[in-house]
């Protein structure tokens, strides 16, 4: 078994990523179930360790993206990632169709609200890079379901290269702010959601989750394909990378976003603050006074 | 080892809760660690359980309150019984100090905001209580920070009548759209909380917790506990009950804390989610699509 390294995942602008080349499994870095579970739960404390610090310390914050294909995994993986993670520090904002007054405004406004405060760490399932994801797969709507004035859609490749401009000049700044940017890339093989839609389809109980607009999603796969190639291009950066995690294989795919939120969670440059034993003896007095010792 | 029965918890309004009377600490209801990490481990399981089923519903959601005083184990209790619990289906929010914005509002509006959705718990660390706890122990507030009208509180005996009264009725009026609110007073002896205060000022890591102005409260204890019991029986409803639940074992705490909120999930009247078969046949029907 392989050891684990983020570098095949990680997409930081110095290489380009390829839809193609880029593989939706990977050999697993688990022998068997129980091993799994037990990597799990020791990368769910170092995650939670590391996040302490990060709350005491009081600075910095992460902003967490998950971004993909129906079915791909996006609440699974939060949830089996995060659950060990102190749920007072912790946050999932998850983004539907936008509403009438998030559309009265520009299209970045809604997640601005949502944004975690400093000590948090904040997930979005589903982000504003939708807006150059399914917008661009449709982009019949910016005109039909956005306020956007007419002149500032009328050349859609200039549209889009000004919103992968937008998007990474807003994380640049929340980089400079304390709040780091880690972007998922759930990457799953068509012929895997097919099986998984239709086991969606089959199971009482999952039949919720499922809605007649991932069918035909589902149609525009080489489209939605391309458009995520592009975003990444386009918005990798050291700074805000993406990760794009081989996801055909559920627990591996939680296994590889665990590790890497260890590891990015570890690289924090976060200390506990300190109190000077003079002070501490002076408070300590000050109690026993209260109790009459 | 006694069963468990959370109504020794409870107050509803049905009787009358003194503070005096209530317990900081009982019989442990774990022989030990490894059978308290085994029960914690099976409670988070079962929350999670009916959260999910609550999360599918998508109806009802729950609002659940920790109040206490410093140091009780409000975060510690929320962190420990609902670590497990789908972190897509839950949502705390810690209130402190209010902000200049939020001082501009009403005292209701800032909890309004950061209400739970349906299918989901939400959890609020400190509540809109203070508003009758904080406050009344410091009435000077009320017009310094708060810039209430001078007209409304003239009177502080009406100023706390009308707020338990804002408050039972926000919780009724949320109750019948299909939030219930749990209400969970974490009650803790000075003497542990000494303690516990002591620990955070000599550990490092634990520091960043503890505040000067956390000594400064400590001297009201007596005003506080008053504050705590009229609050108490003033908005302990049927719907929207409080559970007072011993703090000086944080163990035994996190325990309760979790049997209450599985009783009080499992008793909501929510179903199974069983397809409507008219879309069960409909979604059938694509099936195709997918099996090519």
């Amino acid at each position: 078994m392989k050891k684990f390294s983020s570098a095949p995942f990680r997409f930081d602008g110095k290489k380009t990523y390829s839809a193609k080349t880029m593989p939706t499994q990977v050999a697993p870095f688990y022998t068997d179930e129980a091993d799994r579970g037990q990597q799990l739960d020791a990368l769910s404390t170092r995650m939670d360790q590391a996040q302490n610090q990060m709350h005491a310390h009081d600075k910095h914050a992460l902003v967490v993206l998950f971004q993909a294909m129906d079915a791909a995994g996006k609440d699974s993986s939060i949830r089996h990632v995060f659950k060990g993670v102190n749920p007072s520090r912790f946050r999932v904002a998850a983004f539907k169709k936008p509403t009438k007054d998030d559309l009265a405004h520009d299209y970045l406004w809604r997640f601005w609200n949502e944004l975690p405060e400093r000590g948090i760490i904040g997930v979005f399932n589903r982000t504003y890079y939708e807006e150059v994801l399914a917008m661009k797969v449709h982009p019949e709507r910016l005109a039909e379901d956005t306020c956007i004035p007419d002149e500032f859609i009328a050349n859609l490749p200039k549209l889009w290269k000004e919103r992968y401009a937008d998007i990474a000049n807003f994380e640049s700044y929340l980089h400079r702010n304390g709040f780091r940017v880690v972007k998922f890339y759930l990457h799953v093989a068509k012929h895997e959601q097919g099986n998984r839609l239709i086991a969606r389809l089959k199971d009482d109980e999952k039949q919720w989750k499922l809605s007649d607009d991932d069918l035909e999603e589902r149609k525009q796969w080489p489209a939605y394909m391309q458009a995520y190639e592009d975003a990444i291009n386009a918005t990798a950066t050291p700074h805000a990378p993406w990760y794009v995690i081989p996801s055909d294989d559920r627990a591996n795919q939680q296994l590889i976003i665990a590790n890497i939120m260890a590891e990015v969670l570890e690289s924090l440059p976060v200390t506990f603050p300190e109190k000077d034993d003079k002070e501490a003896k002076r408070l300590i007095k000050e109690i026993e006074k209260q109790d009459g010792k | 080892m006694k069963a468990f029965n959370i109504d020794a918890f409870r107050v509803d309004g049905s009787g009358k809760f003194s503070i005096k009377k209530a317990a900081t600490k009982l019989e442990d209801w774990y022989t030990d660690e490894a059978d308290y990490e085994a029960k914690m481990a099976a409670q988070a399981a079962e929350v999670d359980k009916y959260q999910t089923r609550m999360y599918a519903d998508n109806q009802y959601g729950v609002l659940a309150v920790f109040q206490a005083m410093d140091a009780a184990g409000k975060d510690g209790t929320i962190q420990h019984v609902f670590t497990g619990t789908n972190p897509l289906g839950l949502r705390v929010f810690s209130f402190k100090r209010p902000t200049d914005l939020e001082l501009d509002h009403d005292w209701l509006w800032r909890s309004y905001r950061e209400l739970p959705e349906r299918g989901t718990i939400g959890i609020f660390n400190r509540s809109y209580y203070e508003e009758v706890l904080v406050i009344k122990v410091h009435p000077e507030m009320l017009t310094e920070s708060q810039r209430i009208p001078d007209e409304f509180t003239g009177d502080l005996d009406k100023v706390w009548k009308q707020r338990y009264e804002a408050i039972c009725d926000m919780e009724k009026h949320l109750y019948r759209n299909g939030f219930p609110t749990i209400k969970f007073f974490l009650y803790v002896s000075k003497k542990e909380q000494a303690k516990r205060l002591a620990e955070r000022i000599k550990d490092p890591a634990k520091n960043w917790k503890f505040s000067e102005q956390d000594l400064i409260e400590r001297k009201s204890w007596g005003d506080y506990h008053d504050a705590y019991e009229k609050a108490i029986n003033e908005t302990a409803t049927k719907n929207c009950p409080w559970y007072v639940v011993p703090a000086d074992d944080k163990k035994n705490m996190r325990l309760i804390v979790g049997r209450i909120l599985i009783e009080e999930l499992k008793k909501m009247p929510i179903k199974d989610s069983k397809p409507d078969p008219l879309r069960f046949a409909h979604l059938q029907t694509l099936l195709p699509q997918l099996e090519e």
